[in-house]
C-alpha cells in the first residue's frame, strides 16, 4: 500500500533501465521526490512507446 | 562559500500529542529503498526502526521521534506517503457479502483515498487517572520504542509490567514522583495496593488511546453491497 514499487527486485531494475538506457545517474535517480520519478518513467515509456511506433511505420513505409 | 542546498517542497502536518503543526519535506527515492528494504525483511523492528528514520529526516522540526505516540507516527508517516507517492493507494478487497447462501468472493479493486485520515478522539480519554482523592497516575503513550520487556515476552504478573512501562508519574497531594525515580519493587508494591477497579481505569487509558483511521465506503460491482472500510495501524502499510 505504501510505495509505488511492488518490490525491490522491480525498483534495481527500474533504476538500472533508467540509468543503462536512458543517461541517469544513481544520485539524481535518489534525489527525487518518488512521484516525480514516476512521472519521469511514465513520460519515458510513452516516449519510447510513440519512438517504437514511429520506426514501425518508418518500416512499413520503407518495405512498401 | 557554503555548498548549495537541494530544496525540496515543504509540507506541514498537525500532530496530537504536541498540539503543533510540524513542517517536513517528503522522503526521497533514496528513503524509499529503505522502506522497501524494511518491507522484505518481515521483521518488525527493522519496519519500526525504518520509520522512525524516515520520518526523523524528513522533520524540519526538532522532535523526538523515539517518543512520539504511535497515533501521531502514524499520521505523520501517511502525510509523508501522501506527498512523497501520492494521494491514493490502490488496494483490493474480497467481498464476503452473503448473496443467496454464498459468499460473492468478488475481488474488487479500489482507490483508498489516503487524505481522508482521521484521529479517532475517545471524548472519556485522559492521560491523568485519579485513583482517590488525592492519588493518581498521570500516563505516557506508546511510542514505537517497544520496551525490551515487551520484546522479550517477560509479562508475568498479569500486565503490571506494560502498564509501569507507559506510567510517566504518580501524584499525591503534595509532589509527583517520576516512574524513572521509583524502584522496581515500590512499583510492584503500588500496583499490588490497587483495588480492580482502581487497574481498571488505569486500562481503560490504552483502550481509549487516540487512533489513527482511514475510512473509506466501497461498492462491489458484483453483488451492489456496500462496504464500510476501516484501515488502522501502521503495519496495514507493509502489507
Amino acid at each position: 500500500m505504501t510505495l509505488g514499487y511492488d518490490n525491490l527486485k522491480n525498483y534495481y531494475s527500474t533504476n538500472f533501465t533508467l540509468m543503462q538506457h536512458h543517461k541517469y545517474s544513481l544520485t539524481e535517480l535518489d534525489n527525487l521526490i518518488p512521484w516525480e520519478k514516476q512521472i519521469y518513467v511514465k513520460l519515458l515509456e510513452n516516449h519510447v512507446k510513440e519512438q517504437n511506433e514511429r520506426l514501425k511505420l518508418a518500416q512499413a513505409q520503407r518495405r512498401r | 562559500m557554503p555548498l548549495p542546498k537541494i530544496e525540496h517542497p515543504i509540507h506541514e502536518v498537525y500532530l496530537k500529542s504536541l498540539d503543533k503543526t510540524v513542517r517536513y519535506r517528503p522522503f526521497l527515492v533514496k528513503e524509499e529503498k529503505l522502506l522497501l528494504m524494511a518491507k522484505e525483511s518481515e521483521d518488525l523492528q527493522d519496519i519500526l526502526k525504518t520509520i522512525k528514520q524516515i520520518i526523523s529526516n524528513c522533520c524540519l522540526e526538532d522532535i523526538d521521534v523515539e517518543s512520539l505516540p504511535i497515533f501521531d507516527v502514524e499520521m505523520f508517516f501517511i502525510h509523508l506517503r501522501i506527498n512523497s507517492v501520492g494521494e491514493t493507494s490502490e488496494l483490493m478487497y474480497t467481498c464476503a457479502h452473503v448473496v443467496n447462501e454464498e459468499p460473492c468472493n468478488h475481488v474488487v479493486e479500489f482507490a483508498l483515498d489516503l487524505k481522508n485520515v482521521k484521529y479517532r478522539f475517545n471524548e472519556q480519554h485522559n492521560k491523568i487517572i485519579a485513583l482517590t482523592k488525592d492519588i493518581g497516575v498521570c500516563m505516557k503513550y506508546p511510542s514505537l520504542t517497544l520496551p525490551q520487556s515487551l520484546l522479550d515476552d517477560k509479562f508475568q504478573d498479569g500486565g503490571y509490567e506494560i502498564i509501569s512501562e507507559y506510567l510517566d508519574y504518580i501524584y499525591d497531594e503534595n509532589q509527583t514522583y517520576k516512574t524513572e525515580n521509583i524502584s522496581k519493587e515500590e512499583l510492584s508494591a503500588f500496583f499490588d495496593d490497587l483495588s480492580l477497579e482502581q487497574v481498571k481505569a488505569i486500562k481503560q487509558f490504552f483502550i481509549t488511546t487516540p487512533s489513527v483511521v482511514l475510512e473509506q465506503d466501497i461498492i462491489c460491482p458484483k453483488c451492489s453491497n456496500n462496504h464500510h472500510m476501516v484501515l488502522e495501524g501502521i503495519l496495514n502499510f507493509f502489507e
